[in-house]
């Protein structure tokens, strides 16, 4: 069930992705819209299959951008894993959790993407990256964060509906 | 006589008393007395009609608010169908304007055949400057073409599936291209950056280079046709130590407004690298 839901959801957010939140900068860094809804998604308690939208999301982002496809791959499973390990460290409080995944998100992910343009000889410079992209691009993770996991939190409840005893 | 003038004394007095009046009140004498007057009437009329009117308007109200609230929601509503549909008209106008001017670049050079696409997405990652346009190998794109707006050049088509296609920008960050000063005819290297500002870099140090010098493009390479507009100089940095000196560029599109692009589809790019010392051959 939920890989089925994933495919139109993961599809739907990476075109969100490219078509909309790409193109709203905050100085050169951009919110990261996969990365939320996959965190998010992972630490639903009533959900299962976690990996599967990772991979997917992962190999989407990979196929369309021009970074490396094992980088946004590797990244989005990473942020599973320690979303998972989260989900069973602080359980009671997903929000917290839900915060400290963006956050290591947005530092992998995009640290990633640097060490391997950097390795392909791309021009970029350290601290532009690191002040102009990564600590932007983490704000406005962590600014969304919030509104994301409540939405996708409803999207399980809609899909999964609690089951009451008779 | 005397019985005549005590019969008639107060009818003569008073006709007298109305004639004085009459010529005083012709005469404009009596206007402040008038005024005097008739305030406390005016007021007091004003007092009644308004109350009148207040009670006119609370026996009637109801159906009159009614209907005023009515009228004044299908009014809000088609006030607001209008206003969307001035919006609509106006991006249509946008858009149709940007065509228009891309059908102008295109005519003006028929040495080269375009395909018009839609930009419809860009780059996931916010370290590279990459376009997504909405046509691909279906409509003859294919990897190394030229993409060009009327105001100048784009960038180069990277990466194509059936109906799409990955434009890589000139300020990407990756992206170098060669180009020459229109004026003087040197030759130069722009290189986009991270922030997406353009730099001309390798340029002699005894070529003249002032700001407002016009940058084209200059075929060397192989990667781009020549004489596509680039952008002007906006600064100069000569540094006396240096083997090179650098400028900065204003680009002549604007990246983050792209909407359509022009891909010259029968430009075939030349691949040099057998020829680099050192680089392999695939």
């Amino acid at each position: 069930m939920a890989t089925l839901i994933g495919i139109p959801v993961v599809f739907l957010v990476v075109m969100l992705q490219t078509a909309v939140i790409s193109t709203l900068p905050l100085l050169q860094g951009t919110a990261d819209l996969v990365l939320l809804v996959v965190a998010a998604w992972s630490l639903q308690e009533r959900m299962r299959a976690n990996y599967t939208w990772a991979v997917m999301a992962g190999l989407l982002v990979g196929f369309v951008g021009k970074v490396p496809w094992v980088i946004p791959l590797v990244g989005y499973l990473g942020v599973t894993l320690l979303a998972q390990l989260l989900r069973r460290q602080v359980w009671q409080t997903p929000v917290l959790a839900m915060f400290i995944t963006t956050f290591t998100g947005s530092i992998l992910i995009p640290g990633m993407e640097w060490v391997m343009l950097r390795a392909q000889g791309v021009p970029l410079p350290f601290w532009d990256s690191l002040n102009l992209v990564l600590l932007p691009a983490t704000f406005l993770n962590l600014l969304f964060a919030l509104p994301v996991y409540a939405l996708v939190t409803d999207l399980v409840q809609t899909v999964t509906p609690e089951e009451v005893a008779p | 006589m005397n019985s005549l003038f005590q019969r008639y004394w107060r009818t003569g007095a008073l006709t007298l008393l109305v004639a004085g009046l009459l010529i005083l009140a012709l005469g404009g004498y009596l206007t402040p007395a008038l005024r005097l007057a008739s305030a406390p009437v005016v007021a007091a009329q004003r007092w009644l009609a308004s109350r009148y009117l207040a009670v006119f308007q609370a026996i009637n109200s109801p159906q009159d608010m009614a209907e005023l609230r009515q009228r004044a929601s299908l009014l809000e509503e088609e006030n607001a169908r209008l206003q969307s549909q001035v919006i609509e008209l106006q991006q249509q106008l946008k858009d149709s304007q940007f065509k228009d001017e891309l059908l102008g670049f295109a005519r003006s050079h028929p040495e080269d055949t375009y395909v018009g696409a839609n930009v419809i997405g860009r780059d996931p990652s916010p370290f590279l400057h990459y376009i997504f346009i909405d046509k691909g190998s279906d409509d003859g794109l294919s990897r190394g073409m030229p993409v060009v707006t009327a105001q100048g050049l784009v960038g180069r088509v990277d990466a194509v599936i059936a109906n799409a296609a990955r434009v890589q920008l000139i300020n990407d960050p990756a992206s170098s291209v060669n180009v020459q000063l229109a004026a003087s005819r040197t030759e130069a290297m722009l290189q986009g950056s991270l922030t997406g500002d353009v730099t001309l870099e390798m340029v002699a140090q005894d070529a003249e280079l002032k700001p407002g010098d016009v940058i084209l493009t200059s075929a060397l390479g192989g990667n781009y046709p020549a004489n596509i507009l680039v952008g002007q100089v906006a600064s100069v940095r000569k540094l006396e130590t240096a083997l090179f000196q650098s400028a900065s560029v204003q680009p002549s599109v604007n990246f983050s407004l792209l909407r359509s692009v022009l891909v010259v589809v029968d430009f075939e790019p030349v691949d040099i690298t057998p020829l680099v010392p050192g680089a392999t051959t695939p």
